[in-house]
């Protein structure tokens, strides 16, 4: 089964200021001699501002990550064997995660809607398992759970015989970043957490000064769907 | 229930008097921490205790007599394919060079840590014997035979031997296949290796190590073979890593 994944709905959240603690072994009592790898505490992350990619030519000309960078290298417009532009990619990536921060479902098929319904025109026959695309469900939601995704400069969106391209699955999991660090499904302690524990209280709705405000985080399983 | 093995039996399987070389640790509970009263049964250390995949006689070539019986006892993967496995195109059983030629790739895949779902069995069987050959009837063939008995097989849990005088083919009718009987007939060819110890599916622990700990840096520590020091199955042939 792909991982879950935690998203920070909050904008006004930082990188690491929001902490699950009770997974199973903590790191402050896990021996690593006999005890499992530590799963916890951990550090969530917020998702990247997506940042349009420079292109020379074909070309990506300076180093460049995030959601808009891998949709760009995953997407094949139009089902027609072309890369989407980074235009095109920075819009569908700003508009996936508008839809995280509401805390809607991801699935596939809702994330084929978003794509399709981009202001941007001609993109609707472009989504996830169409034409040639190799984008996957569950790599967009680690990206949108912080994950980083980077493109090097001089990574060429067509192959030698200038054809487009698309990134496979073997390679989109090696331009995740090595400090990328999905949880495991299999993990008891996560889906009691979510059920009972740190993770129920971060993904309700808080109440301040009689104000009914979002939750801090919104959790996705495997497969998009958001977990209540 | 999920399963190891290692394609670097040398160093990392049974030593010379039968004891395990490899012990994982980053299992829960931990016998030495675990209280017999209040806590599950512990889980590690594990000791694992592999066949070597990649010896002879896990592909041994069985051999047959003229009425298709097997001549002399044979045991491992060929076998079991040779089987298990109808050539659909001609009703025929398969020959024991096609058998071996589809045991070969299993242990090709496993060596590079290669996911060995049904889909990857049924491509190496269509690739050697012919396509409606596929286990568990999906071409339409009489061959039986599941993942997860290829992987008993493979990962050392389960031995597959077939006994001197069993028939894989009707010599009398174009050497039509003579699949098992029934299920449990084709069960009872399987007997436990001494000393396995079988993972469960629900051990938590042990996907915590595939995927964070000791087991996913074996899997990820490769010689200069390319060679992983472990191999993790799920019982559905996928890596677990």
């Amino acid at each position: 089964m792909p991982s879950p994944v935690i998203c920070i709905r909050d904008a006004s959240i930082k990188n690491g200021s929001l902490m699950v603690k009770d997974l199973f072994p903590n790191r402050s009592l896990a021996n690593p001699s006999i005890d499992p790898a530590p799963q916890g505490p951990r550090y969530l992350r917020v998702v990247e501002t997506p940042t349009l990619p420079v292109l020379d030519g074909t070309v990506i000309a300076q180093t460049v990550s995030g959601l808009s960078a891998y949709l760009l290298v995953t997407l094949d417009l139009q089902a027609g064997g072309a890369n989407i532009t980074p235009a095109q990619a920075e819009e569908i990536a700003l508009d996936l995660i508008t839809e995280m921060r509401a805390g809607n479902s991801l699935t596939l098929a809702e994330i084929n809607d978003v794509i399709q319904d981009a202001n941007n025109p001609n993109l609707n026959a472009t989504g996830l398992g169409l034409g040639d695309s190799t984008a996957t469900v569950n790599n967009i939601l680690q990206i949108l759970g912080g994950a980083t995704f980077t493109l090097g400069a001089g990574h060429d969106l067509e192959d030698a015989n200038n054809a487009p391209q698309f990134m496979s699955e073997d390679n989109q999991a090696s331009s995740f970043s090595d400090f990328h660090n999905p949880i495991v499904f299999e993990d008891s302690s996560f889906w009691i957490s979510l059920a009972q524990g740190d993770l129920s209280g971060l993904k309700s709705s808080r109440t301040v000064n009689n104000v009914v405000l979002d939750p801090y985080v919104v959790v996705y399983d495997g497969t998009g769907i958001p977990q209540v | 229930m999920p399963f190891l093995t290692t394609p670097r039996y040398s160093e990392f399987g049974l030593d010379s008097k039968g004891n395990s070389r490899l012990q994982i640790t980053d299992l829960f509970p931990n016998k030495s921490q675990s209280n017999a009263v209040i806590t599950p049964r512990f889980q590690g250390p594990y000791n694992f205790r592999p066949v070597d995949a990649l010896a002879p006689a896990l592909v041994a070539l069985p051999v047959l007599d003229v009425a298709l019986d097997i001549a002399e006892e044979v045991s491992g993967l060929a076998a079991y394919f040779l089987a298990v496995v109808e050539d659909d195109a001609n009703t025929t059983h398969i020959t024991p060079a096609q058998a071996r030629d589809i045991a070969s790739d299993m242990t090709a895949r496993m060596q590079f840590g290669l996911p060995l779902r049904l889909i990857e069995i049924n491509t190496s069987i269509e690739g050697v014997v012919g396509a409606g050959s596929e286990l568990t009837n999906a071409g339409g063939s009489e061959s039986t035979g599941s993942v997860l008995e290829v992987l008993q097989i493979l990962c050392g849990a389960k031995t597959f031997t077939l006994p001197v005088g069993h028939s894989i083919g009707d010599d009398g009718n174009a050497n039509a296949f003579t699949p098992f009987a029934d299920a449990d007939t084709q069960a009872s060819a399987f007997s436990d290796v001494e000393g396995y110890t079988s993972i469960p599916s629900t051990h938590n622990s042990f996907y915590l190590s595939a995927r964070s700990g000791q087991i996913k840096r074996a899997q990820l520590s490769l010689n200069t073979n390319n060679l992983p020091v472990l191999v993790a199955y799920d019982d559905d042939g996928s890596v677990v890593k």
